[in-house]
């Protein structure tokens, strides 16, 4: 399993954003849908963030494309959220109760064992659950996740410590 | 565990982390097609922006290029390299120039010296000659 995703050299800034885009395109959607559980809004906090990367690509480094997008994706998706009249979920998705219902049109021929394994991440503790889906879905590292989070990295690893202990203690039972 | 403790080593390479990984990505997702139009167009117009970012990169260096060449020219024209040599000096038409107070006191002081060795008439007639404009006789 790799974690760090630093894109190959590309010539211009148009093979970079392409090269961009193939790799996180998915990896967004699926971390913003798993925030808010809202296709409509992830999709727009997504696109955002791209027309961003797009127009701020000059001062960024190819290596950062990644947690910048996380970054700006997550804030923009927040900032849609409030604005939508879903603070309320919100709150749930950051601090509160688990959210284990997939919308239909999101959940495509999941195995038993995925949404298992979705639903025990959902019930996780909210700052574990950050940490678990900035690691697992967009492939960061703890220094880039504490950059996102406000954390520090020590904090980060705590917090996947604690995630994978108490995920692996629930579902021994569904692991060979 | 606390958080204050140290970093713990990075989640192991094994079966349950590939697991949790491959639950959370089992699900596919992509952007609609407008979307997508959406962020390719936005990426073209970055390309573009970003050629004339060079373009005027470029214009900025001829221009920089140009500034620093007349620049350079200036300042050896100031420093005298444009000036003609000794050689070249002596060819050209002498013009007349202002003397220094040292050169009007060495010749007001051999205009002195001269002056000595006449005789008051001899003196007093050169005077009056100059004062006409004719030469004194031989």
């Amino acid at each position: 399993m790799k974690h760090s995703m630093s894109p190959p050299p590309a010539t211009s800034r148009h093979d970079l954003l392409l090269d961009a885009f193939r790799r996180y395109e998915q990896r967004l959607l699926r971390y913003a849908h798993s925030l808010c559980h809202d296709l409509e809004l992830s999709q727009d906090a997504v696109q955002d963030a791209f027309i961003r990367l797009a127009r701020d690509i000059g001062r960024l480094e190819p290596g950062d494309f990644g947690a910048w997008l996380f970054s700006v994706c997550r804030n923009r998706l927040f900032d849609l959220m409030r604005r939508a009249g879903k603070e309320q979920r919100l709150d749930e998705s950051l601090a509160g109760e688990p959210d284990s219902a997939l919308p239909p049109d999101a959940a495509v021929a999941q195995s038993e064992e995925a949404q298992h394994v979705q639903q025990l991440v959902e019930r996780l503790p909210a700052a574990q659950r950050e940490v678990v889906r900035l690691r697992f879905i967009g492939g960061l590292s703890y220094q880039e996740i504490a950059g996102i989070t406000n954390q520090s990295a020590g904090t980060v690893g705590w917090l996947l410590h604690e995630a994978l202990q108490s995920l692996r203690k629930h579902c021994t039972h569904s692991v060979p | 565990m606390n958080p204050s403790d140290p970093i713990p080593p990075p989640p192991p390479d094994d079966e349950f982390s590939r697991m949790v990984e491959g639950a959370l990505n089992s699900d596919h997702f992509s952007l609609t097609e407008n979307r997508r139009i959406a962020v390719l167009e936005s990426f073209t117009d970055a390309a573009q922006e970003g050629r004339g970012q060079r373009r005027r990169a470029v214009h900025r260096t001829c221009w920089l290029t140009a500034g620093a060449a007349a620049a350079a020219c200036v300042a050896l024209w100031l420093s005298g390299a444009f000036r003609a040599s000794p050689e070249a000096a002596k060819d050209s038409p002498r013009t007349p120039t202002v003397a220094s107070g040292e050169q009007l006191a060495q010749t007001n002081l051999r205009l002195a010296m001269l002056s000595e060795q006449l005789s008051a008439a001899e003196h007093q007639w050169i005077w009056l000659r100059a004062s006409e404009g004719k030469r004194p006789p031989n």
